[in-house]
């Protein structure tokens, strides 16, 4: 079985490998993957061997970035990905109970799922944001300065 | 050349080889992992570390694998920093290291083990919980043990860089790396069972030889393969004349450090082979078992009277690309000396698959290992001439060498043959030829041989005996030797090195050669190629 | 106190919407870069640099002047602009990023224009999704302008460049990392030497690999010329303005722009607002989580790479993590040492096997499962690490933040192995003074010890 990416996402897959020199088809790698990813979800390993395909490598050599990157999904999972920040500044400002607020609100642990398949619960190292932790990267939003209260609202205005 | 200092005393080495090579040749050893000559240096293991000095009075650590000499270097292998890191890298490596030696078969040829005893410690300071992988099949040939894997990499270099198909890779990150396959695209290239001769510990075994016995039970005998004309050179390991391992021996001029895993594991279908194990006659249309002495009678009366009927050009004979030079050699003389007949041919077996690999190595379409030289002693390339002789009614008697493990003629060389009235082979098995024959001889294959045979680039390479042929079979040079002695003729010396002496006298393009020259790695025998001569 | 910079930060505290081009060019914007195309030659702009004493602001102070000059003659040459901002407690190439992406590609532009350089990147950290969409917006803003692609300003100069995304792994912010993530590789770094990448860099071409801020600071000393911006902070040690990232344990958390002439006690108390609740202060990181710890005694320093270095720590980022009374420097070490086992990328064996065990060693401590020899095994495990890895990151942060939160605050964990628990201790009396340092064993590498002399010089 092997997948095709929609009418849009290839167009938007030939604008990134125009980006690199053409013989160097293989710098596309991890835009690409970052394109599957929002494309189905996840990194399955069809996803794999379609990227394979457009930069000219085996799929092994694709599955090798893919399984590298923290960023990269290789299993499906909830539709909305929640990351708590847990390095030292983080760490310093309060993200332990930020994390266990949301890990008993959900009922779910790390890397967990919700039942209803909506939400799953992360870690992420350093997001750069330090000045301003506790924090958490809902899909591709960053939310600062958290507190339970504003967990409450990120969750409720998460569709789902 | 370049004159480098190590702990304080001056030593000449080549210019531009890298450290270790470097002082390998002078008996210096120095410790590493994933370094290996016939792969790109990685650097990534870090045992080979070695102070130098990097700047007047500072010195610095390098590895070994990429530093290449240069005149004026100065290097400490035996000060703490250099031995200290050996020590710190040997217990990293063996933290997570499975105790499985009392099962695992990398025992005795094992990096780590070797570099334990000087580097290692005697007892572990880990106490937390070792990352326990799950094993994997990685291809046909190949498994993964898992857990004893130290990431050196040699194995994805050798995919990547020597094979060039890349099968391999390396999934997750740090300390959670793993080698891997990507599902449904295992590793079955056709030299995938190198890794296993790469992997410095037991990550990589091939399933051939998992759980066999200990390495330090072979005797090891050196030898060529017989699959095609490339000729890797190899070493047969070997208990109670049994072959239990083949591995390719390096040679830098023929196969690098490879060989194809056809070759390889050919060693089971020989062993394997349903051997003829007497001499047979032809009685009432049927192969019949006798004895020696009565096959070879037939043989010789048979000859000799087609010869006194028709003349010397009633009888011809084919040499073959599976026998050693002196096999083909001893024919020749037959033809020449015994039988005086000028009809001389060379059995051509079609051609197979060919492949190159992305670092040079080939396997050649030509299966046998010594058309080159059989061309070069017999003075022809193919039996076309001999075909023609039968088809037109000249030749009546045939005397062919086979020793093949699976010939087959094509229907017209069979309808050929079969008008003979006399057709005596040698061969291994029931094949076509021994199916037309009237007398069949019982010969040897090539581990049983010693001897020689010349690859296509015309390099002169030894094979040594592994076992003796089995039952009443014989070397093939016995039993041209003993037909000679029928019709009152020496053909040649006793030994395959002697008749090496008649050879370099006889045949132009190998003069000169001996068998101390041709050594382990073989020598070039000069002159053209008589087979490209002959269009191939 | 050195006065607050308006310099780096200017534009953006007076516009909040400088990531439109015209916006930028209001203030000022891109009239570096006509400077530089139209009346310096590549010479002069490296000399310049050069001559303005500009180190590194990606975390490893190297001479930015010296960097360029070394650069190989083959051509292409390429530019890797790292803004893979990981370092924890670094936050200062995000603001520039968000709130000034025009200011750093001009800074692109100019070198590329210096270099010779006709193709370059700006790798970008992968969860940074609107960044980066901005900025290959302000590229194509840029482009609309003239100031990418054909003959620039009408220099004949071509030039083009694009954004590349990271997917989350530290390592891809080593240069050499760096490069072999753009290429499509796994990033493992390479080997220097033969790899620097000035030499031998993205697809074996000489590149220059330089931090986003660093590209700001570029526009900067074309503007301002380079005798100017060597008045900024001090020509021995530090110049040019700095942004500092203040966040921890502080009432006022957030990135300032001073000239490294300023004190850590400064910005801690007179800029950042001093410690929250007023509580006492326990210890600070004073560039990055790489950086080695300082204790209370140590905090009167001067912000530059050579101040900093002197006391053993580093100025790296800039990023200044501070740690009050009520810190487990337990916790601190085993977030450290946590960060530095998942950011391992596994190439080489002493960092691959070293880190994660010195992780296992620290989480047993915390639990109270800690042994006598535990401390010693650490220190052991630093020294085999440190100095014996392909890059950087087996020292920063795989050994120094281990190394010198054991030996500092040895009394703390000495107490947790003693009481077979997680122990805060009071803050005097959880840390060594310096000059208790020398009965720890020396270990080779960048810690060194404070005299009591030194020490009472302040």
């Amino acid at each position: 079985m092997s997948v095709e990416f929609s009418p849009e996402a290839q167009e938007r897959a030939k604008e990134i490998l125009n980006r690199y020199p053409a013989e160097h088809k293989k710098a596309a790698v991890v835009p690409l993957l970052h394109l599957a990813q929002k494309e189905w979800g996840y990194v399955s390993s069809d996803a794999m061997v379609c990227v394979a395909g457009l930069i000219g490598c085996s799929p092994v050599k694709v599955a090798e970035i893919a399984t590298f990157y923290p960023m990269f999904r290789k299993e499906p999972a909830g539709k909305h990905r929640v990351i708590v920040c847990h390095t030292l500044p983080c760490a310093l400002a309060g993200c332990g109970d930020i994390y266990q607020y949301l890990s008993q609100k959900l009922g779910i642990g790390l890397g967990e799922t919700t039942a209803d398949k909506n939400i799953t619960l992360e870690k992420s190292e350093c997001l750069a944001a330090c000045d301003k932790g506790p924090l958490l990267l809902v899909n591709e939003t960053l939310y600062t300065h958290l507190t339970n209260e504003k967990v409450d609202e990120i969750l409720d205005s998460l569709d789902g | 050349m370049a004159t480098i200092t190590i702990d304080d005393i001056e030593y000449t080495v080549a210019e531009g080889r890298n450290l270790i090579d470097a002082v390998a040749e002078l008996g210096i050893d120095i410790p590493h992992f994933c370094y290996h000559p016939g792969l790109p240096a990685d650097g990534n293991c870090r045992m080979c570390l070695t102070e130098m000095e990097i700047r007047p009075g500072q010195f610095g650590m390098v590895t070994s694998c990429t530093m290449r000499i240069k005149d004026g270097m100065n290097f400490r292998f035996n000060s703490p920093a250099t031995l200290d890191n050996r020590k710190g890298i040997m217990e990293f490596l063996l933290i997570n290291h499975p105790l499985d030696c009392s099962w695992c078969d990398q025992a005795g040829e094992c990096s780590l083990q070797d570099n334990s005893f000087d580097h290692g410690r005697s007892k572990s300071r880990f106490i937390e919980t070792k990352r326990v992988p799950p094993q994997k099949e990685l291809g046909p040939h190949i498994q993964l043990f898992t857990t004893r894997c130290i990431l050196c990499q040699r194995c994805t270099r050798f995919c990547d860089e020597i094979t060039g198909t890349s099968e391999l890779g390396i999934i997750e990150m740090g300390a959670r790396s793993e080698i891997a396959v990507f599902d449904g695209q295992p590793l079955n290239n056709k030299m995938s069972a190198n890794v296993a001769d790469i992997c410095p510990v037991g990550a990589l075994v091939t399933k051939d030889f998992l759980y066999k016995p200990r390495i330090w039970h072979y005797e090891k005998i050196n030898s060529v393969c017989p699959g095609c004309a490339t000729g890797c050179n190899t070493t047969h390991e070997v208990m109670h004349q049994k072959i239990y391992r083949t591995k390719p021996r390096h040679n830098e001029e023929v196969n690098s450090y490879w060989m194809c895993d056809e070759g390889r594991f050919s060693y089971h279908d020989w062993q394997d082979l349903d051997r003829l194990k007497s001499p047979m006659k032809r009685e009432n249309g049927v192969l019949v078992a006798t004895t020696w002495p009565d096959a070879i009678q037939l043989a010789v009366d048979g000859l000799s009277g087609l010869l006194d009927d028709g003349g010397n050009s009633s009888v011809g004979v084919v040499g073959s690309a599976m026998m050693t030079n002196e096999e083909n050699y001893l024919l020749k003389q037959l033809a020449e000396l015994a039988l005086k007949t000028s009809a001389i041919g060379l059995y051509r077996k079609p051609e197979g698959e060919e492949w190159t690999a992305k670092g040079g190595f080939r396997i050649e379409p030509d299966k046998t290992p010594n058309l080159r030289g059989a061309s070069d002693i017999l003075g022809t390339s193919d039996m076309q001439g001999i075909l023609d002789g039968i088809n037109s009614g000249d030749i009546k008697g045939l005397y062919m060498l086979g020793g093949h493990m699976n010939l087959a003629l094509s229907e017209s060389e069979k309808s050929t043959l079969s008008k003979l009235d006399l057709l005596v082979v040698q061969d291994v098995c029931d094949s076509d030829l021994v199916t037309l024959a009237h007398i069949a001889l019982p010969g040897a294959i090539p581990f049983e041989k010693d001897g020689t045979t010349t690859n296509i680039q015309g390099r002169v390479q030894r094979l040594n005996q592994v076992a003796p042929p089995p039952g009443a079979a014989r070397l093939d040079g016995d039993i041209l030797q003993y037909i000679g002695q029928k019709f009152n003729t020496v053909l040649g010396p006793k030994t395959p090195a002697e008749i090496m002496g008649d050879i370099s006298e006889k045949v132009d393009d190998y003069k000169g050669l001996n068998y101390s020259m041709i050594g382990e790695s073989g020598a070039l025998a000069s002159g053209v190629n008589p087979l490209e001569e002959a269009g191939g | 106190m050195a006065e607050p910079l308006n310099i780096l930060t200017k534009e953006m505290r007076e516009n909040a919407n400088l990531a439109d081009i015209n916006e930028y060019i209001k203030h000022g914007g891109y009239q570096a870069l006509e400077k530089a195309l139209k009346s310096m030659t590549s010479e002069a702009l490296i000399d310049e640099i050069k001559n303005s004493g500009i180190k590194g602001r990606g975390g490893a102070g190297f001479s930015t002047g010296m960097k360029w000059s070394l650069c190989g003659d083959r051509m292409p040459r390429y530019l890797c602009t790292n803004g893979d901002e990981s370092e924890p407690g670094s936050f200062k190439d995000r603001l520039l990023l968000e709130g000034n992406p025009h200011r750093v590609i001009e800074g692109m532009i100019i070198t590329c224009f210096a270099m010779g350089i006709n193709l370059g990147y700006i790798y970008i950290r992968g969860e940074f999704f609107q960044i980066i969409e901005q900025m290959e917006s302000a590229f194509n803003q840029a482009r609309e302008k003239g100031f990418l692609g054909k003959d620039i300003l009408g220099t004949g100069f071509d030039l083009d460049l694009y954004a590349h995304p990271g997917a989350g792994a530290y390592i891809c912010g080593e240069e050499t990392g760096l490069i072999e993530s753009l290429e499509g590789n796994r990033p493992y770094p390479r080997l220097k030497p033969p790899f620097f990448p000035a030499a031998i860099g993205l697809w074996g071409q000489p590149t220059i690999v330089n931090n986003v801020e660093t590209m700001a600071q570029v526009t900067i000393i074309v503007g301002m010329g380079a005798e100017a911006y060597k008045q900024i902070g001090s020509e021995e040690d530090t110049t040019g303005p700095r942004l500092f990232g203040l966040c921890g344990h502080v009432k006022n958390p957030g990135a300032y722009e001073f000239d490294s002439t300023i004190t850590l006690k400064e910005l801690i108390y007179d800029v950042a607002g001093g410690i929250r609740d007023d509580n006492k202060i326990k210890g600070v990181i004073p560039g990055g989580i790489s950086a080695p710890i300082l204790t209370p005694e140590e905090i009167n320093t001067p912000m530059g790479f050579g101040a900093l270095g002197k006391l053993g720590s580093m100025g790296g980022t800039g990023g200044i993590i501070v740690m009050d009374e009520k810190t487990s420097m337990i916790d601190t070490l085993l977030n450290a040492s946590s960060f530095a086992r998942h950011e391992s990328c596994g190439q080489c064996t002493p960092c691959r096997e070293g880190v994660p065990w010195m992780n296992d060693i620290i989480r047993r401590i915390k639990h109270g499962d800690g042994r006598e020899e535990d401390i010693d095994l650490l220190l052991d495990i630093c020294k085999q690490i440190h100095g014996h890895t392909v890059c950087v990151f087996g020292q920063a942060p795989g050994v120094w933040p281990v190394r010198t939160m054991l030996i500092k605050y040895w009394p703390e964990f000495r107490a947790c192995i003693e009481q077979k628990k997680q122990v805060v201790l009071p803050v005097e009396e959880s840390y060594l003074k310096p000059h208790q340092y020398e009965h720890i064993p020396p270990v080779p590498g960048n810690f060194r010890m404070v005299t009591e002399e030194a020490d009472a010089a302040g």
